[in-house]
């Protein structure tokens, strides 16, 4: 087998099997409705939302690095040139752009052109505090633990709020190597 | 290291009792140098990992991979030293549960061991292991997850074969909702995969 390297999200986007977009925006939505109807305060929803998320990230990681032929990352820049470029094209199928780092390197914000999330979508009155697409903060967080990086992922601008796009602002709190639970006896 | 002499103790003891390894030392296993371009731990930056060139990238002499040739198959391990899943595909030296699972400990810590011990530079573990009776082919994914092979010596396309293997845990495992993260693998559909991809010549289909 040549060696290959990583490969481009639209190359791993044609190629996987898709569903109906209209059909996943329905069933996220259903979710969200009825995480409303059960939970019924706003700041819970938004919890369980990045909850669910989190369970989704830490079992998408490995499909990530399996269908994208991924190698380490050199840095927290590549890492999240990966997450946009890379990831939102394989699994939503949206381009995605990274902006806004800081000095050091460990916080940027990601830009999403469009969300297949939100198609249709209009929040009322009632749930104004909600973030109605906090999963996503969940998926990214989730999966980043995983490969030992532990991060901090909020919504920036969110176009149902009223803003003029969706900007996640990802920030790396530190790296964990994985522990091995013996201790050197030197 | 007071551990690894305590380990390496284990391992030799561990092995005289499997029919699978012969009376070979420890030390006429070599553990076959890291084929990668090292690179660091993922504390620090540093050069990216490429994955290694295969050793017959001549497409036309593929030879079919026989079932008989991989003894056992697949300790999964788990980010937390635990054997997630084995299965045995060869007619001599199987293994009961307690043995594999302690094996696969085994491989865990020495598996660890190695990448401190490793003279490179960020090593991040043993790739192959090729002893007198049998090669160990491992392949240890970015979240820590580790599979490996126990097979004749010199079976080609291991690597290729742990790749798909990798995909399948991702799509038959990971995907199933009820399948808790960590916990022993008990997806029949995996199963059924995992024999398919081992019994046939998926790996000489394999073009990407």
């Amino acid at each position: 087998m040549p060696t290959v390297g990583p490969r481009s999200g639209d190359a791993i986007f044609a190629n996987v099997e898709r569903v109906n977009a209209e059909l996943f925006t329905l069933t996220y939505g259903a979710i969200v409705r009825q995480l409303l109807t059960d939970l019924e305060e706003v700041e819970e929803v938004n919890k369980q939302l990045d909850q669910m998320g989190y369970n989704i990230g830490t079992r998408l990681i490995d499909e990530f690095l399996a269908k994208a032929n991924i190698s380490r990352c050199v840095d927290f820049k590549e890492t999240a040139e990966m997450i946009a470029k890379v990831g939102f094209k394989m699994f939503l199928g949206v381009t995605a752009s990274v902006t806004n780092w800081d000095i050091e390197g460990t916080c940027c914000s990601v830009v999403l052109e469009e969300n297949p999330l939100v198609d249709f979508v209009e929040l009322p009155d009632t749930c104004q505090g909600l973030y109605y697409c906090n999963v996503l903060c969940g998926v990214i967080r989730g999966a980043l633990e995983m490969v030992s990086m532990k991060t901090e992922v909020t919504w920036v601008r969110d176009v149902l709020r009223g803003d003029d796009s969706y900007e996640l602002q990802v920030k790396l709190l530190k790296q964990v190597p994985e522990e091995y639970p013996y201790k050197d006896d030197e | 290291m007071v551990l690894a002499h305590a380990l390496r103790a284990k391992f030799r003891s561990c092995l005289e009792h499997f029919p699978l390894q012969s009376r070979a030392k420890e030390e006429r296993k070599k553990a076959k140098p890291n084929r990668r371009t090292p690179s660091p731990r993922s504390e620090a930056r540093g050069e990216i990992l490429r994955p290694p060139p295969s050793p017959s990238s001549d497409g036309r002499r593929v030879q079919p991979l026989h079932h008989q040739q991989i003894r056992r198959l697949d300790l999964l391990q788990g980010r937390r030293f635990r054997c997630l899943r084995c299965q045995d595909y060869g007619s001599s030296g199987r293994m009961d549960t307690n043995d594999s699972l302690r094996v696969a400990s085994l491989w865990h810590s020495m598996h660890a061991i190695s990448q401190q011990l490793s003279p490179t530079v960020g090593c991040s573990g043993i790739e192959l292991l090729e002893a007198d009776t049998f090669d160990l082919h491992c392949f240890q994914s970015l979240t820590g997850t580790k599979f490996f092979v126990v097979c004749e010596p010199g079976t080609q396309h291991m690597e290729a074969l742990l790749k798909v293997i990798y995909e399948l845990y991702t799509d038959y495992v990971l995907k199933n909702p009820f399948y808790e993260m960590e916990m022993p693998i008990r997806c029949e559909l995996f199963d059924l995969n995992l024999s398919q991809a081992v019994q046939k010549d998926r790996v000489a289909l394999l073009g990407r």
